[in-house]
């Protein structure tokens, strides 16, 4: 979740941290759906500013990002998403080209500007958030 | 596939939303569902395991519906409340659903009539033209809210049940003929009824009031003036009809299901 809203403002952090992700990996614990509630809403406006996806094209991204350590169950992102695009931070659309597929139409789903705006508002709360409680968890050097 | 249908459907049918957002979210959680199924039935070797990794990272229905229900605003949810309640639950034989609709209707309406008739002959100070415009406006009155809260009922249950239909076993929800009448019908009595409750309301108040004036006055304008007006905006009554039968349209465009299932 951090090196998600770091990358996409500071790539020289987003380095570090992917390094610091690669050395530490075998000894992270996963992150739960409980302690990410409240993020969330913020990870999935993250991820469609790169692109539109649908459902399961955003859950796949979110588990890739975070590198396995994102435990959530997966259906939990449609009350999201639903959320969203009630508030319109983004747009959903149904998928209509269905003509070679089987099964279940997709529904894709856009950020709107007022969700690029609400981006990065939260990216600066993120910020501000980290750098505060941050310096407090810290051990003392 | 029929897991995930019922999987889905044990998700969604209990709650407290509009039937539009439930078709939505069925759709969209079954894809979703065969997605990690057949994602996991690549990388599996026994036969049982697939279903459960898929059914494990999905989520159990309770703690879905839980986030779902946080995600529906106050007005959403007491609009779902309403729906479920005057909504059938389980397996509806349509014909017996609607005879009973038809029974209730009929028994509802006489039991009003029968005591609106026993209050007005009972009024003091009804001349008997008061008192039967009074009467039979009335009696109107109560038939036209009866059956429109009865085609109402109905509309909910049929809806319910078209729909149903359509998710399980690959139906078409179809718009009838007597749907577009019955949506008609309750747009035009909508007027009328205005009309005749506040006339009769009146004429009663002038009744008790014992204001034989007052009484002809009201009957006066009520018939030359309420009436008229009321039948103009009953005029209307297209456009009522046209924006029922709209977002009817919508409603069918997300309950779609049957393709589906084609092969």
């Amino acid at each position: 979740m951090l090196y998600m809203l770091i990358r996409c403002q500071q790539p020289t952090l987003a380095t570090l941290d992917k390094l610091y992700y690669v050395l530490h990996n075998s000894r992270m614990k996963t992150i739960d759906g409980n302690s990410l509630r409240g993020h969330l809403e913020s990870l999935i406006l993250a991820v469609l500013e790169r692109e539109a996806a649908h459902g399961f094209e955003i859950m796949k991204q979110l588990d890739e990002e975070g590198r396995g350590a994102l435990s959530l169950k997966e259906a939990t992102i449609y009350p999201i998403l639903y959320r969203l695009e009630k508030a319109k931070h983004v747009r959903g659309a149904w998928d209509t080209d269905t003509t070679s597929s089987r099964g279940p139409r997709r529904r894709i789903y856009h950020i709107t500007p007022k969700g690029r705006r609400e981006l990065t508002k939260r990216r600066k709360y993120w910020a501000h958030f980290v750098s505060t409680v941050g310096r407090m968890i810290e051990v003392p050097q | 596939m029929k897991w995930q249908k019922e999987q889905i459907e044990c998700l969604v049918s209990r709650l407290p939303a509009r039937e539009a957002i439930k078709d939505r979210l069925r759709e969209e959680l079954w894809g979703h569902l065969a997605s990690i199924y057949e994602e996991e039935l690549a990388g599996a070797d026994s036969s049982d395991s697939p279903r459960l990794a898929a059914c494990q990272r999905f989520g159990t229905a309770t703690e879905i519906r839980s986030e779902f229900i946080g995600a529906l605003s106050f007005h959403e949810r007491i609009e779902g409340s309403i729906a479920r309640h005057i909504a059938p639950v389980g397996v509806v034989n349509i014909r017996a659903r609607a005879s009973r609709d038809a029974f209730k209707l009929f028994a509802s309406t006489t039991l009003g009539l029968l005591v609106l008739i026993l209050v007005t002959i009972g009024l003091p100070g009804m001349t008997p033209i008061s008192s039967f415009f009074a009467w039979l406006s009335g009696t109107m009155a109560l038939a036209l809210a009866a059956i429109s809260i009865g085609i109402v009922i109905h509309e909910v249950h049929m809806r319910t049940v078209l729909r149903r239909k359509a998710f399980e076993q690959g139906h078409q929800y179809q718009a009838r003929p007597e749907r577009i009448f019955a949506c008609a019908s309750l747009s035009l009595s909508v007027m009328l009824l205005a009309w005749l409750a506040g006339y009769t309301v009146s004429l009663a108040a002038c009744a008790y009031l014992d204001q034989p004036e007052m009484m002809r006055t009201m009957e006066v304008f009520g018939c030359e003036a309420l009436l008229p007006a009321s039948v103009i905006l009953s005029l209307l009554s297209p456009a009522f009809a046209w924006g029922f039968e709209w977002q009817e349209y919508r409603a069918r465009r997300l309950a779609d299901w049957p393709y589906l299932d084609r092969s």
